[in-house]
């Protein structure tokens, strides 16, 4: 906290020196929310809003010609006087519907070539429910996969791999509260309903320097504020699941809500069939609800509170067995923000966020009880400032804060018990709960290093630190630590820097290099990410896993920005990287960090993105070759090994055509690599049964996965002024039925020709064509010709 | 019951519900690993036993070594092909801690009167249930064995070097008759579950109690069992705690004094179905067999990561090693020793 104070008076100091300055800041809304993201430009300057719309900038007394811009509404144009005071102007942009100056799509046009940032995706989720999904369920993060250097974990898998990091390498954010588990029926959805999110932005390449705790990626997304203007009714009607949303203003202007839910219910229509049989009582389904108010006292405070709360149920019963299942898992966040204005250039927001993942497993069979828990449950506080001043007429933009996170996890908490004839008996269990705080400083800036904005840099610095408190026994001294008593502390220093050089108004080079170290882990046996996989903690044996990433790239649009070329190169390390030995055998009596091996890995690629951003036909086309290395003393002999992670060819192409206003037509084609598998060397024979010897990991792969899903949507009234609307999404996913892999595994088969036993490769596939349907509506209080 | 491989399990039933049906599944051409020579395969077996086996009319086994070669992945094998596998003419040798040295003789199936192919099929333990599994009829096979024809006892403590001479190979390996602890009662229940449904049935689940000392923190017990119901073989059994394998750590059993549920070994044929609702269960009047053995580390080891490996593969789990105990350069393989107990009678109705 003394930090804090330090570096504000520093920077009040900093803002006296350059008294001849003046700033505009304020806030940018649209259609009752703020916009994250929105362009201020000045000439060859500006800056973009941060995450609650606000926006400042500081420069040197005069008058300017300001644009404001943000996608799909329309372009303001302000002529603003600088001369002597400060300006707040909070600015409302229109939709942008019969209006002269429209920004049809991309926050800025040229924002991808101007900006400092590079490997950032911004999802546009304005078009997902256009686009064809699997079962018709809108899913933002696998829309993310049909970006450059971002694939899928498996078939049908919201689960992603970016940049060849690991599923648990990416930090998912919903409200700045970490989600640990993304994904419901075993990743195949992801817990995000697209109803209720603002904006999801990815950085896979040099994160900046306020987020950390992650080695590969941010997933950052913002859910909606709720509308500020008018009450709104959102949902939408599929085979597997509905969704409502029931936003508005509780005061307007000042105080506004969102509640959202999803359920499904495929199982709930399949029980009448179960009843009586084996399966009676079996049920699974998942919900998500998500909700947020927020308050605004003033123009200089407000108050956010936000939550969500998603559960995936599934019990099984066989009735004529002692068999009975359950399992619940699940994430809850909650977020409460308090923004304050402290002057035109200093902008401050604290954040008191909890988030906690659990799975339970309760089950019965064979006369065993057992439950298992496992799950990750943080307290998380946060301090941002944002702070812009402008030496020698350079705009600054300053981010500076503190993060403190206290950790607990339950990696693998089991609990065993023989059911007698009048008690249950305890067996065995495993315990093991840990503790431990992460604490982190920031400071980034951007800035133009010449007048002409040719030359911008944005610089930060990351300083964290990591320490693991008792109860605990060390399993590397054999000590055991009392509550309280730190075991172990761990610390690193994360360098973030990128630059930016402008060749022509179109085109622009990008490079930059990040460090980053990650203190909590996901350790994982599968090829896909599963409820079951457990987050570990480091530990003396655990080290934090370290890493560093290096890109260049070159981003020119062209046809007055139409159309959007990218070219993408970068090289990363992973050290630390955590995985289950070779001889791993699941055994709940076993210590679990005896079963981990240790090693390191890297990756490198290069991308090419074609986005076409304006009229009928949008889209993008993505091609990524690149390539994921493992390197373990204990696996594969110690030689370097392709990771589950790598995919030499990875090719998408996203488009979405509006033939008029009543028909949309989407198309998704996806090709990537198969799947590294490691094969059979031979097959030998003891006790009467065939067992298997493995070649060298990952040395092979299965055929390339291909896919290609189409949608038309209707929408039987369009461009009318009713307050309700509806629109009909017609997909169908794997269109020509390419059976794609999920998983593999070997079995002995007597072929039916020779009459002789072989070791064949099985594989399993889950999608073939899927067709589906989904109706989607939307009701609002004014007409939409009342709000102009 | 293995918990995770059962959540496994149900998560999988309940995805494939989910999906309708949906899955498919098919075969696909795995890549040939090219130069890949085979390897030589030790199964050696050796038993020392707790009590006298004769006493419930089993058959006691001498020490024998099956020898025989790996097969390179995409060669089909049937009766005839087996048959080639079988590594011919070694010298075989056991020594015991006591220096004892027991040379092990090859015998060969086809070259036995039929009485003593009976003895040969009966000290090995081969069952026709489990060949069938994969394609072979071993008696139409000349199956070889190196066996200790002095049939000699074993003591319960010792430890055995073998050592192998075949094809200018020379493998070796150590292994040890660790301390019993037997099973102290059997009794048997009604499987628990839907009252409504087991009423008036016959099926019946065994319950064991062991006598097994909580200071070593069982950490370092391993058991490994067989059951036979009237005539039928002995097969290995299937521990639910352990996924069904038939080898386990003591820590399973609690602290030994409580009654643990003991699933009875079945075929791992096409009928092998851990989620029937008769897994497992004994009927009344059944009369049963169970071989309780005591294993080393390394012993559990081997059969732990097979046992494994063949019921932990796909969308959940990655492939496990075997974890050998033999050694030298072109040869894998067990030389287990077990100290064995055996437990008998009839299921009671009560």
């Amino acid at each position: 906290m003394h930090l804090s104070t330090l570096s504000f008076f520093l920077l009040l100091g900093i803002h006296s020196l350059f008294a001849q300055s003046t700033t505009l800041s304020g806030t940018i809304e649209g259609d009752g929310e703020t916009l994250i993201g929105a362009s201020i430009r000045i000439g060859n300057t500006g800056t973009t809003t941060n995450t609650y719309g606000r926006y400042s900038i500081t420069l040197p007394a005069d008058t300017y010609r300001v644009e404001y811009s943000y996608i799909g509404f329309s372009v303001k144009d302000t002529l603003i006087d600088l001369r002597e005071d400060d300006v707040v102007l909070n600015v409302t942009l229109s939709t942008g519907v019969a209006l002269e100056t429209v920004v049809v799509s991309g926050e800025r046009a040229d924002r991808n070539v101007r900006s400092a940032e590079m490997g950032v995706v911004p999802l546009p989720l304005d078009k997902l429910k256009e686009l064809p999904a699997l079962l018709g369920e809108p899913d933002p993060l696998k829309l993310a996969q049909y970006s450059p250097g971002i694939s899928s974990a498996s078939d049908g898998s919201s689960g992603l791999f970016v940049r060849g990091g690991g599923a648990d390498q990416n930090l998912v954010l919903l409200d700045e509260a970490v989600v640990y588990n993304s994904g419901h029926i075993l990743g195949f959805f992801s817990v995000f309903n697209p109803d209720a999110l603002k904006k999801t932005t990815i950085y896979k390449g040099a994160m900046p320097a306020n987020y950390g705790g992650r080695l590969s990626s941010v997933i950052d997304i913002q859910m909606k504020d709720g509308n500020s203007k008018d009450w709104r009714v959102e949902g939408g009607v599929g085979i597997v699941s509905s969704r409502l949303t029931v936003e508005g203003p509780l005061v307007e202007d000042k105080t506004s809500f969102i509640l959202s839910g999803r359920r499904t219910y495929a199982y709930d229509l399949a029980r009448p069939f179960l009843n009586g049989s084996d399966f009676d009582g079996t049920n699974y389904y998942f919900y998500d609800l998500n909700a947020k108010v927020n308050h605004k006292f003033s123009d200089k405070d407000r108050l956010y509170l936000s939550g969500y709360f998603g559960r995936d149920l599934l019990n099984f019963a066989s009735r004529f067995r002692d068999a009975n299942f359950g399992i619940n898992y699940g994430n809850l966040t909650g977020t409460a923000r308090w923004n304050h204005v402290i002057n035109s250039q200093l902008f401050m927001n604290a954040s008191l966020i909890y988030n906690n993942y659990d799975y339970t497993f309760e089950g019965r069979e064979f006369g065993i009880d057992a439950n298992i828990v496992s799950g990750v449950a943080d307290w998380n506080g946060k301090l941002d400032f944002d702070y812009s001043f402008t030496p020698r007429e350079r705009p600054h933009n300053v981010k500076f804060g503190l993060n403190f996170i206290r950790h607990r996890l339950s990696p693998n908490v089991s609990d065993f018990q023989s059911v007698g004839e009048e008690e249950e008996i305890n067996l065995f269990g495993r315990s093991g709960i840990r503790y431990a705080n992460e604490y982190a400083l920031y400071v980034l800036d951007r800035f133009d290093l010449d007048r002409n904005g040719l030359f911008s840099v944005d610089i930060g610095l990351r300083a964290t630190a990591y320490q693991l408190f008792g109860p605990y026994t060390s399993l590397v001294t054999e000590t055991d630590f009392k509550e309280g008593q730190i075991v172990k502390t761990y610390a690193g220093l994360e360098p973030r820097i990128l630059a930016r050089y402008v060749l022509t108004e179109e085109s622009s080079f990008k490079t930059g290099i990040a460090f980053t170290n990650q203190y909590v882990h996901m350790v994982t046996n599968s090829a896909s990410s599963l409820p079951l996989d457990i987050w570990v903690p480091s530990t003396d044996l655990v080290e934090p896993q370290r890493g560093w990433q290096a890109s260049l790239g070159y981003f020119r649009n062209l046809d007055r920005n139409k159309y959007e070329i990218s070219v993408e190169g970068y090289f990363r390390t992973f050290n630390n990287q955590i995985d289950y030995g070779e001889t791993y055998v699941n055994d709940p009596t076993d210590e679990l960090e005896e079963q981990f091996v240790f090693g390191q890995g890297l990756a490198y690629g290069l991308e090419l993105y074609l986005r076409k951003r304006e009229g009928p036909l949008t889209g993008w086309i993505s091609y990524t070759a690149s390539r994921t290395e493992r390197l373990f003393p204990d696996i594969n002999n110690g030689r370097p090994y392709p990771a589950v992670q790598d995919r030499p060819h990875d090719f998408s192409a996203l488009m979405s055509y509006e033939l008029n206003p009543r028909w949309q037509f989407g198309a998704i084609f996806v090709y990537t690599s198969g799947l590294p598998i490691t094969p059979i060397q031979s097959a030998f024979i003891t006790e009467q049964s065939v067992n298997l010897l493995f070649g060298r990991r990952n040395s092979a792969r299965i055929r390339p996965y291909h896919r290609l899903d189409v949608s038309a949507t209707l929408k039987p009234h369009p461009n009318t002024e009713r307050r309700f609307s509806s629109s009909w999404t017609f997909a169908v996913y794997n269109i020509y039925d390419n059976r794609n892999p999920l998983f593999f595994y070997y079995d002995t088969q007597e072929n039916p020709i020779t009459g002789k036993t072989e070791v064949v490769g099985k594989q399993v596939s889950f999608f073939p064509v899927i067709p589906s349907v989904t109706w989607n509506f939307k009701w609002r209080q004014k007409s939409a010709k009342n709000e102009r | 019951m293995n918990a995770n491989l059962l959540i496994y399990k149900y998560l999988v039933v309940i995805a494939l519900l989910l999906m309708l049906s949906w899955s498919c599944e098919e075969n696909f051409d795995v890549p040939i690993i090219p130069g890949n020579r085979p390897v030589i395969v030790v199964e050696g077996h050796l038993e020392a036993y707790s009590t006298n086996p004769s006493d419930l009319g089993v058959q006691p086994r001498p020490a024998y070594v099956i020898l025989t070669k790996s097969v390179p992945f995409g060669q089909a094998f049937d009766a005839d092909d087996f048959e080639e596998l079988f590594v011919r003419d070694a010298v075989v040798n056991i020594t015991t801690s006591r220096n004892r040295s027991i040379p092990l003789s090859e015998l060969c199936l086809n070259s036995l009167p039929p009485s003593e192919r009976e003895f040969l099929i009966n000290a090995t333990g081969l069952n026709s249930a489990d060949f069938a599994q994969i394609g072979i009829d071993f008696r139409k096979t000349d199956f070889c064995v190196y066996i200790d024809l002095s049939a000699g006892s074993f003591e319960i403590g010792d430890t055995f070097q073998l050592n192998i001479q075949a094809d200018d190979i020379e493998l070796t390996a150590t292994t040890t008759t660790p301390i019993f602890y037997p099973i102290e009662n059997i009794d048997f229940r009604v499987p628990p579950g839907d009252t409504s449904f087991f009423s008036g049935t016959t099926l019946r689940q065994m319950l064991i109690q062991t006598a097994k000392p909580d200071s070593l923190n069982n950490q370092d017990i391993y058991f490994r069992y067989f059951t036979q119901r009237n005539d039928e073989p002995l097969y290995k059994g299937n521990a639910p705690l352990a996924g069904f394998r038939s080898v386990f750590g003591g820590k399973v059993l609690g602290s030994g004094t409580e009654s643990v549920a003991l699933l009875r070994g079945e075929a791992r044929d096409s009928t092998f179905n851990p989620g029937g609702n008769n897994f497992g269960n004994f009927r009344v009047n059944d009369r049963y067999l169970v071989k309780w053995m005591n294993i080393d580390e390394a012993h559990y080891n081997y059969w732990n990561s097979t046992e494994f490996n063949a019921l932990n593969q796909g969308f959940f789990s990655s492939y496990t090693l075997p974890q050998f105990n033999i050694e030298g350069e072109g040869g894998i393989g067990i030389f287990g020793a077990y100290t064995v107990g055996f437990y008998g009678g009839r299921v009671p109705k009560e």
